[in-house]
């Protein structure tokens, strides 16, 4: 607490409350005026946020006295006395600008005057205070005082400590052991035992590859007596490529790894997989952990010595560009920014364990980091580009050379104009068939509405009506297919749901029409009165085109009213083609988005009948080309042959890898509250946390660079307090389930402060003395005794250390989902270790979830590859993910949750899933066909759990088969009663946690 | 649920929290003892006393997704009849979709209804016939003009973050009256405009998290909750296997000696099992007399699926369910661009008997004045046409309006005004920020109190705002 009072009263700016030099007297009437019209206002509408009471301050703003008002708030002076135009008051009070008070409601016009004349009249104001004004400065940057923040141990100076000399020397394995053994013996406390052989097989088994140990390896640890046969296994474990499969996706919390944006839009990333392996890879080859930083921040600027290292590269900043961004945002400037900010919060988080974005609205309340800092590092990523790319929304660069893209794309124009030619020998020859049928429009009208009346629900007794259909069709010379197409038109939506929309909806257009239709001719002029008043009542809609139909005297006859129908679909069509004719086009498809068109009704109209996708005077492309002339087919299909042949010509699109690049580089102001409409003058030089300054000299940014390169090399400084020490930490606490420091991605003043520090620091400097390796620091500490604790009870210790703080056990963890259902898969004997790639083809800018597209139709999930290539949907996570706290993958996690809630239970008990899996768990035991039950019995505990049944076990099992034979569907006895066992073994404890 | 004292903890307080899914949450609600910590880390889900005495026990929130229009249901402007078809008589917003036409007037007839005389279209006749029962506030707005941040600040406070769901917070706040079920349900959803994370805990422990029920395509008759129903065997042979797995459940406990996740597994087996049988009862729907159905419309094709819906909706309500959200969709049947005068109606009869048999069936069981009904769109609209065409109205989300009903709300009130012509609010404005504080507060807890810390601060549901709208409290 004293830290955090000393940083607050760094930022704040303490007024005192015995001067009053600035309050202006004023003349009697002045005050008169203040008291009868200024201060009642104060105190009904703006008291309640900028009173005296310091919770409940809005804006840093107290207008209670005059210190306060003189003083200003979060946004600056809000008064100018003798100018009420340059005063941000007035503005607010006039609801011009961004600021708009009170909030709840203008203030009425003569109020309004009142408070420009008393600020005109010098704002006299008698108020004096009687409680000290505080107001948040956030512009304090320059004169910050960082050194209380510096106290904080994690912006100290990493220690090079010596590992300490313990009394039990036989007990240490590796220097690790020293640290924690030391502070057992001050406690007076001894370790319990080393887990047993078994238990610490499977232990680090799931650690480093997230997969139970086979029984083969099993049984060739046990019979290996050599006296480094541990380490070998963890040699083994850390060479395999299910290693980078574990240890990647426990970055891709870190780093809010998605293959959807979420928020607002939920749109694919189809291409954030290529960030995800990159991870995977990362880890299997070792990639020292500096580099590993800096590509994710800067790659694309980094040299590289191959094409395939600049790649690699590039693929790395996805990690700047999958995070969750409001796409549909109108506001582009607050897109962007909000965009910065989500990338400096999860650079902070992730590299930094450091909530940075705390300072976005206010300096920091707790750590030393002030507004300031923040928007020069907020300027480094702004100078970034992270949006405007053409498939996606967000930027995507090609992983290819130039001459390969340039190919790709001259070889698509060539496909694009093949297909081009074949749309004009279409669109001509369709032209050709349709021109007849509008010309006979009031034909097909009548000739539709005729049948109609055979038409019904039935689509048997539709066959029937057909032969009516042929029969008008023919007697009228109009065309069969065309007609029954207008009587379905007219069928569904006379029947069918109502038609939303007023564009091409033929329940609009044809209002009218059916009025007329279902009435006799003799009452068309009760009827074409009733229909005007009906427009005039707008309750019903016609089409506004259509309105004119009943203009003038009223129909004789429904051929009358046919004949008016195609009169006005004749005018919209003349006026079409000589719209077309004048901008010298052949059809619409050539106009560009920018051309006129016409206008909106007499469009929607043309569209219904004659054109788009209700066209009611077109048939399907196929049924078209069945009247088209031999000839014309034999050119169509030469045609289409040659955009086949250029599409098989083209060279694969390359690959497209979310990244981002350098963009123009600005430093931005402090944005005043955070908000981009509310900026102050300066803009602060692009930069980073000073915080560190004493520690890591900030590399210089040249002002042609976003800074991004010198982020990465101020991160990755081997001085830096805290890049090392938190990714230490967060093996450690991948490692033991909780972190030396509990809070692995806030090492702030808010989080927690280290049960071992200097543990801590040695790992830390160990960690960057082996060149970052992070395998090397596994090795570490996988080696030691303390990792290869079991997880026994001590009373006594836990008397002491009940949280086991001070790590005398170790410490029993529950599986994540990931290896839970990798083991499941790898039971039931069909997981697919198929290694990288997408499960799931997306469109560009496809939605991956919608009402339409839910799960039932998402069958990439079945895929039984290993979890970490299960697509993560952001807003709608796979249901078994959801279920053991895979998180809204949104957020930067550093440390999962495990809870237990009843849900998990449901879904043990009830999944498909689980059941399947349970099925093809007790199949493969029943295929050895040879073995006992209890043989049997004994192999599923050794997979399950990597130990053997007791005898306990044995017979509750037996007889459980016993009891469920009897019950099983007849012929299906053994798979039934083995299915429901194998269903028992998955269910329990044992099965998701680790000792 | 109760957990038995240990002489000395097992595990630390902490880990207990984590273990069991509770978190710190428990911390930051005031006061708790010591012994009530064990409890709710034990079950988050177990009651919590609110900080000060409720007005309201429960909330059911009935969205209408898309934005309804105010200008054809609840706002009566004369002006706006009055200058029919003129262009608008002030500057438009500067972010809108498209080009607002002139002023539109409703096409449908006002009545004045009830002691209370609160305007009602023609649309919604049922809703007249309780307009005394209702309490408009007339004033709202957002800032946010499209559907997915709108719909995202309208359930979770914010448009730009992902934050937890008000009924998360008030699951976390409260507890749930009844443990065999949630605290918070929500009867079909959308998977649109910010999905799941409209019903998300979000940071909070993931037992806060909105339980689904369906999804807003899905006909209300088919809704389920996710692996409540087990298809592969009966209810018999699923004891038996329980038993079994209880009985190597608990002999793990007693050789690993005190484990509170270990435990919290046992627990969590029966507690899901007695969910299988209490879930399902109560979403069936053969013990309502005809009455009832009746009166939520389920006798009729056109309001049979959303009375479905409300009906469900007072099921989970009256069985112990914190919050509960029934959606009316998808986002087509209320975002009227175009199509407003064939779609409106529609949508309007879909709802309208449904919501007021809801609002009649709770009060005749004496459940209306701890029941908190609350109906409206994630925005409202324009009173000016769109892009011309008399047929449709752009988003507003600049002054629009919902109506409550019971739980400590006055009723036959209306708070709030819009100008003349119903586009901006004008008068005692209610954000979105005070509207969640309004509905904690109704329910007894203090909005700047019920905290939660993550990534190193305290977050609120109305994080740095929101002020509770005392007019309309009763």
């Amino acid at each position: 607490m004293r830290l955090l009072r000393s940083t607050l009263a760094a930022s704040l700016l303490l007024l005192s409350t015995s001067t009053n030099a600035s309050a202006q007297p004023g003349t009697t009437d002045d005050l008169e005026h203040f008291e009868s019209k200024i201060r009642p206002v104060l105190a009904e509408r703006c008291y309640q946020c900028h009173g005296a009471d310091p919770e409940r301050v809005r804006g840093g703003l107290v207008l209670m006295d005059a210190e306060g008002m003189q003083a200003g708030g979060d946004s600056g002076a809000v008064m100018v006395a003798g100018a009420p135009d340059d005063s941000l008051l007035i503005k607010a009070i006039q609801y011009e600008g961004p600021i708009k008070m009170p909030p709840d409601g203008r203030l009425p016009d003569d109020v309004v005057a009142d408070f420009e004349r008393w600020i005109t009249a010098g704002a006299p104001d008698p108020r004096v205070s009687d409680t000290p004004v505080v107001a948040a400065r956030s512009d304090a940057g320059a004169e910050y005082d960082f050194g209380p923040g510096r106290e904080h141990w994690a912006f100290q100076a990493m220690r090079r400590p010596t590992p300490p000399p313990v009394r039990n020397e036989s007990w240490v394995r590796k220097p690790i052991d020293r640290f924690i053994l030391s502070r057992l013996e001050l406690e007076g406390l001894d370790p319990v035992g080393p887990a047993g052989k078994r238990q610490l097989l499977r232990r680090v088994t799931f650690d480093l590859t997230g997969l139970p140990p086979t029984p083969a390896a099993i049984d060739a640890f046990l019979a290996d007596t050599r006296s480094d046969a541990y380490e070998r296994v963890v040699d083994r474990l850390l060479a395999s490529p299910r290693y980078g499969e574990r240890w990647g996706r426990h970055w891709l919390d870190v780093a809010r790894y998605a293959d959807s944006n979420g928020l607002d839009e939920n749109v694919a990333h189809r291409n954030a997989f290529l960030y995800r392996d990159w991870v995977i890879a990362a880890f299997n080859d070792d990639l020292p952990y500096h580099q590993f930083v800096k590509a994710q921040i800067a790659g694309d600027l980094l040299p590289a010595a191959s094409d395939e290292e600049r790649f690699a590269n590039l693929r790395a900043t996805g990690f700047l560009t999958v995070g969750a961004k409001v796409l549909a945002e109108q506001d582009v400037d607050k897109m962007l920014i909000d965009i910065v900010d989500e990338q400096v919060n999860v650079v902070g988080r992730a590299f930094l364990a450091e909530p940075i974005g705390c300072a976005r609205c206010h300096d920091h309340k707790f750590d030393p980091i002030p507004t300031a800092d923040y928007y020069a590092m907020a300027g480094i990523m702004r100078s970034t580009k992270t949006m405007g790319g053409e498939d996606s929304r967000w930027v995507e660069r090609p992983l290819a050379d130039e001459a390969t893209v340039d190919a790709y794309e001259a070889a698509q124009e060539l496909v694009e104009e093949a297909e081009e030619a074949v749309s004009a020998v279409i669109d001509a020859q369709n032209e050709e068939l349709r021109r007849p049928r509008r010309e006979a429009l009031a034909a097909y009208l009548l000739a539709a509405e005729e049948a109609y009346s055979y038409w019904s629900e039935d689509e048997e007794a539709n066959r029937v009506a057909m032969d009516e259909v042929y029969r008008i069709a023919e007697r009228d010379g109009l065309e069969v297919a065309v007609v029954a197409k207008w009587v379905r038109a007219f069928f569904d939506y006379r029947e069918g749901p109502p038609v939303q929309g007023d564009g091409a909806n033929p329940s609009v257009v044809f209002e009218i029409w059916d009025t007329y239709a279902s009435a006799d001719p003799s009452t068309y002029e009760k009827v074409t009165e009733d229909l005007r008043s009906l427009i005039a009542s707008e309750k019903v809609l016609i089409a506004p085109l259509t309105r004119n139909l009943v203009r003038g005297p009223a129909p004789r006859s429904l051929e009358e009213v046919a004949w008016r129908y195609a009169n006005l679909f004749g005018v919209i069509d003349i006026a079409w083609s000589e719209h077309l004719q004048r901008l010298g086009l052949r059809d619409e498809e050539e106009l560009s988005p920018r051309d006129f068109r016409l206008p909106r009704e007499q469009e929607e109209l043309r569209r219904l009948v004659y054109d788009g996708r209700l066209c009611i005077l077109c048939l399907p492309q196929t049924e078209e080309e069945r009247f088209y002339p031999e000839e014309v087919m034999t050119e169509l299909a030469a045609l289409r042959a040659v955009v086949e042949e250029r599409e098989a010509a083209s060279p694969p699109r390359p690959l497209y890898a979310m990244s981002v690049q350098e963009d123009e580089i600005v430093d931005l102001p402090v944005h005043i509250r955070g908000s981009h409409l509310n900026l102050t003058d300066t803009p602060q030089p692009r930069g980073f946390l000073r915080v560190t300054d004493h520690l890591v000299p900030p590399p210089p940014i040249p002002a042609n660079e976003s800074g991004r390169l010198q982020l990465a090399e101020w991160i990755t400084h081997p001085e830096h307090p805290l890049t090392a020490r938190v990714m230490v930490n967060r093996l450690w606490h991948w490692h033991f389930g909780r972190g030396l420091v509990d809070t692995p991605s806030n090492f702030g003043a808010t989080g927690s402060t280290p049960t071992h520090p200097e543990l801590l620091d040695w790992l830390a400097r160990r960690f960057i003395e082996q060149g970052w390796s992070v395998k090397a620091l596994h090795r570490e500490i996988l080696l030691s005794s303390t990792y290869r604790l079991s997880t026994d009870y001590g009373r006594v210790q836990a008397a002491t250390d009940e949280g086991n703080q001070l790590h005398w056990r170790m410490n029993r963890r529950r599986l994540e989902v990931e290896p839970i259902r990798d083991s499941l898969l790898q039971l039931a004997g069909t997981l697919d270790l198929t290694m990288g790639g997408r499960v799931e083809e997306y469109n560009p800018r496809g939605y991956v979830f919608s009402e339409g597209n839910t799960f039932g139709q998402f069958n990439f999930y079945a895929a039984p590859r290993r979890s970490v290539y299960m697509p993560v949907v952001r807003n709608a996570i796979y249901d078994i993910f959801a279920g053991f706290d895979f998180g809204n993958a949104s957020d930067s996690v550093g440390a999962r949750p495990a809870t237990v809630v009843p849900s998990q239970a449901l879904l043990m008990m009830n999944s498909e899933f689980v059941e399947t899996q349970a099925r093809r768990f007790a199949e493969r035991l029943l295929a050895d066909t040879a073995a006992s039950p209890e043989a049997r019995i004994a192999t599923a505990f050794v997979y399950a759990y990597g130990r053997q049944a007791s005898q306990a076990e044995i017979d509750d099992s037996l007889s459980f088969l016993a009891e469920m034979r009897n019950v099983a569907p007849a012929g299906e006895e053994e798979t039934f009663a083995w299915t429901r066992l194998c269903h028992v073994i998955l269910g329990a404890s044992e099965f998701i946690y680790i000792d | 649920m109760k957990y038995p004292h240990y002489q000395t903890p097992p595990v630390s307080r902490r880990d207990m929290l984590k273990a069991c899914g509770c978190g710190f949450g428990g911390l930051a609600l005031s006061s708790l003892l010591q012994e009530e910590l064990v409890a709710a880390q034990a079950n988050p889900l177990a009651v919590k006393a609110p900080h000060f005495a409720p007005k309201a026990k429960r909330i059911i929130f009935l969205h209408m997704h898309g934005g309804p229009s105010q200008h054809d249901l609840f706002e009566y402007k004369p002006l706006l009849i009055r200058d029919d078809n003129k262009p608008l008589p002030f500057a438009k917003p500067d972010v809108q979709f498209n080009e607002t036409g002139n002023l539109f007037k409703s096409p449908w007839d006002f009545k004045q209804h009830g002691q209370s005389g609160h305007w009602i279209s023609e649309l919604m006749p049922n809703l007249a016939g309780v307009a005394d029962d209702l309490c408009f506030v007339r004033s709202m707005y957002g800032t946010n003009a499209a559907h997915g941040g709108a719909i995202l600040a309208m359930n979770t406070g914010s448009d730009r973050f992902v934050r937890p769901s008000m009924g998360s917070w008030i699951a976390y706040g409260l507890g749930t009256d009844n443990e065999d079920l949630p605290g918070f349900i929500t009867i079909c959803p959308s998977y649109q405009h910010g999905g799941v994370q409209n019903y998300s805990a979000a940071f909070l422990p993931a037992a806060y998290n909105g339980t689904a029920i369906g999804t807003a395509r899905m006909s209300t008759a088919d809704a389920t909750i996710d692996f409540l129903e087990n298809r592969a065997v009966g209810t018999n042979v699923q004891r038996t296997e329980l038993d079994l797995l209880q009985r190597w459940q608990r002999r793990q406990l007693a050789a690993t000696g005190p484990d509170l996740a270990l435990e919290g597994r046992i627990e969590s087996y029966e507690l899901a099992f007695r969910m299988q049988t209490e879930a399902p009862e109560l979403m069936s729907i053969h013990g309502e007399s005809e009455a009832t159905r009746k009166l939520y419309g389920l006798d009729d094709p056109l309001t049979s699926d959303f009375g479905l819906r409300c009906l469900l909706a007072r099921r989970f309500s009256e069985s112990g369910v914190r919050f509960v959200q029934a959606t009316h969709g998808p986002d087509t049947k209320w975002d009227h661009h175009s199509g407003l005068i064939t779609g409106l109606p529609q949508s309007c009869a879909e709802i309208d008997k449904p919501v007021a048999g809801l609002i009649t069936d709770l009060k005749s069981r004496g459940l209306l004045d701890e029941t908190l009904v609350l109906w409206g769109g994630e925005f409202g609209r324009t009173p000016g046409a769109e892009a011309g065409a008399r047929n449709g109205r752009d988003h507003n989300p600049h002054g629009y309006t919902m109506f409550m009903a019971g739980g400590g709300v006055k009723p036959g009130h209306s708070h709030g005004r819009t100008d003349d012509y119903g586009y901006y609010a004008v008068e005692d404005k209610v954000h979105i920020h005070d509207l969640h504080a309004t509905l904690l507060h109704l329910l007894g807890l203090d909005h700047e109190r019920l905290t939660y810390k993550s990534q190193g601060r305290d977050f609120r549901l109305t994080d740095v705002a929101g002020v509770v709208v005392d007019d309309i409290i009763a």
